[in-house]
C-alpha cells in the first residue's frame, strides 16, 4: 500500500496544479479553407452589372494591334464581338431576361467542371469544388467543406461530455505548447503535419469535475483548460481506442451537434465563421 | 558626349582598320527598331502612335433619370452589403481577441513559469511553407492522408533531415520543441 502511495506522490509531482484545479492544455486544430468562398448572389449580380457598364462605355478595342490582319484569330474575334453586340442591346436595361446573355453564359462555364480542349492545346484538368466527401457528408474526411474551416473534435470513452477538443495535463517541466504538442500526439497519433501558432493560449475554460470523478487517485476540484491554436497541413488522426474512440472534422456550426452546450458557449468565440 | 574613359589602344590604327573590315556587317539602320533612320512607313509604328496618343477618353455613362436613380440605389445597396460584411468580420475578430486576452490574464495568475514561457515570441516571425492561401479549385490529388513524420529525435537540436525536400527549406519546423529560444526561469534574472 505504501508503494502505491509513493507512486501517487510522484505522479502528483509531475502535473501542474493551481488551487486544486488541474492545468490542462487543449488543442484547437484547424484545417483552414482550401478554396475561395462561393460569391453571394448579390455579389454576382453586382459584378455582372458593373461588367456590363464597362463593356458599354469602354474605348474601342484596337483589333489591329492585337490581331494580325487576315489571321484566323482575328476572324474568331470578330465573330465573338458580333454575338456580344447583339446580346448587349437586349440585356442592358432589363435585368430579368429569359434568354441569358453571353456574359452570364461565360460565368456559368467557368463554374462547371469542364476542361478547355482545342486541337493543339493540352487538356487542363480542374478538380471539382464540391467533393465526394461533401455529398456523402463524411465527417472524418478532410476534403469536406473546402470553403470552410474544419476543427478537430475527439470522443472520449465516457457517457456524458464525451465530445471535446483534444486536451491533456501540463507537466511541471514543460510549457503550454510543449504539453499541447505531446498531448495531441498521444491522443491522435503522430501522422499529422501540425504547426502551432505561437506560444500564447487563445482561450480559457474552467470547469469542475463531477464529485465522483478522481484522476489517478489524486483529488482535483476540476480543470483549467488553456486552448492552443494549431493548423494541420497533411495526414490524418489515428484512433488508438485508449484515450479517444472517435473523431470528427467539423465546422463551427456543426460543433453544436456534438459538444455539450456549456462547452460550446465557452469555446465558440475562439472559432472562425468561415 | 565625351567618353567617360579614354585609353590608348594596344593596336595601331592600320591593324584596327583591318579588323573592322573583317567583322560582319550589322543590320541596316532602317531595320533597327527605335533608331532615328527607321522605316517610318512601317504600319506598326502608326498603330502604336494611334493607341498612345489618339485613343478617346472613356466618357461618363449617359443615364436617364430613371437609370441614375437605379444606379444610385444599387451603389448604396452594395456599400451597405460591404459594410455589413466588414462589421461581421470585425465582431468575429473582437470576440477572438477577448478570448485571447482572457486566457492570457488567467495564465498570468498561475505563476511566472507558464506565463513567461508563453509570452516570448521568435525574433523573426516565420510561417511554414505548407500554409497556403485558398485557390479557386482544390488540388487535383485532394488531401494528403499519407503523411509520415520525420524520424528525428526530439532531443536533438537539429534541422529537419535533408531527405524531405519541402521541409528542408521550411523556416519554422512544425515541432515547437526544436525552435525555442532559452526560457527565462526567473524574469528578473540578468542575462550574461
Amino acid at each position: 500500500k505504501s508503494q502505491s502511495d509513493i507512486l501517487n506522490l510522484l505522479k502528483s509531482d509531475k502535473n501542474e496544479v493551481h488551487e486544486g484545479y488541474r492545468i490542462v492544455a487543449g488543442i484547437v486544430l484547424s484545417r483552414t479553407p482550401i478554396i475561395l468562398r462561393d460569391p453571394h448572389p448579390f455579389e454576382r449580380e453586382y459584378y455582372l452589372y458593373q461588367q456590363r457598364l464597362e463593356h458599354i462605355h469602354a474605348p474601342p478595342f484596337p483589333v489591329d494591334f492585337y490581331f494580325k490582319k487576315g489571321s484566323v484569330a482575328e476572324k474568331k474575334w470578330r465573330e465573338k464581338k458580333e454575338r456580344e453586340k447583339a446580346d448587349a442591346l437586349l440585356a442592358f436595361g432589363s435585368r430579368k431576361t429569359k434568354n441569358k446573355t453571353s456574359f452570364e453564359k461565360i460565368d456559368e462555364e467557368e463554374t462547371i467542371d469542364s476542361s478547355d480542349v482545342s486541337s493543339d492545346e493540352e487538356e487542363i484538368k480542374i478538380a471539382n469544388r464540391i467533393t465526394s466527401a461533401d455529398l456523402i457528408n463524411d465527417v472524418k474526411s478532410l476534403d469536406r467543406a473546402l470553403q470552410r474551416t474544419l476543427y478537430l473534435i475527439v470522443k472520449k470513452p465516457r457517457e456524458t461530455h464525451s465530445w471535446q477538443f483534444p486536451q491533456g495535463g501540463v507537466e511541471k517541466t514543460e510549457t503550454l505548447v510543449q504539453a499541447a504538442n505531446r498531448e495531441l500526439e498521444e491522443e491522435c497519433g503522430n501522422c499529422m503535419d501540425v504547426w502551432f501558432v505561437g506560444r500564447r493560449p487563445i482561450g480559457y475554460y474552467k470547469y469542475d469535475y463531477p464529485k465522483c470523478f478522481v484522476k489517478e487517485n489524486i483529488e482535483y476540484k476540476g480543470a483549467k483548460v488553456f486552448f492552443m491554436a494549431a493548423h494541420i497541413f497533411a495526414g490524418q488522426v489515428k484512433v488508438d481506442n485508449k484515450e479517444i474512440i472517435d473523431f470528427a472534422w467539423v465546422t463551427k456550426q456543426e460543433i453544436k451537434n456534438y459538444v455539450h452546450t456549456e462547452y460550446y458557449e465557452a469555446v465558440k468565440d475562439m472559432l472562425s465563421e468561415h | 558626349m565625351s567618353n567617360h574613359f579614354s585609353y590608348r589602344s594596344a593596336l595601331s590604327t592600320s591593324i584596327r582598320g583591318l579588323l573592322a573590315r573583317t567583322v560582319k556587317k550589322s543590320k541596316p539602320k532602317s531595320e533597327i527598331p527605335g533608331s532615328q533612320n527607321a522605316n517610318i512607313t512601317d504600319t506598326r509604328y502608326q498603330i502604336i502612335k494611334r493607341i498612345l496618343y489618339e485613343t478617346p477618353k472613356p466618357e461618363l455613362p449617359k443615364m436617364t433619370e430613371q437609370d441614375l436613380e437605379r444606379h444610385e440605389t444599387i451603389d448604396r445597396a452594395w456599400k451597405l452589403f460591404l459594410r455589413n460584411q466588414q462589421e461581421e468580420r470585425e465582431n468575429e475578430l473582437a470576440a477572438k481577441y477577448r478570448k485571447l486576452n482572457e486566457a492570457n490574464l488567467e495564465l498570468e495568475k498561475l505563476g511566472p513559469r507558464l506565463f513567461n514561457s508563453a509570452q516570448i515570441g521568435n525574433k523573426i516571425m516565420m510561417f511554414p511553407r505548407q500554409m497556403k492561401i485558398p485557390t479557386e479549385t482544390p488540388p487535383l490529388n485532394g488531401w494528403n492522408y499519407d503523411y509520415k513524420p520525420l524520424s528525428s529525435d526530439p532531443t536533438k537540436n537539429s534541422k529537419p533531415l535533408p531527405s524531405d525536400p519541402i521541409k528542408d527549406s521550411e523556416p519554422l519546423p512544425s515541432n515547437p520543441i526544436k525552435d525555442f529560444e532559452p526560457l527565462p526561469s526567473d524574469p528578473n534574472k540578468v542575462s550574461s
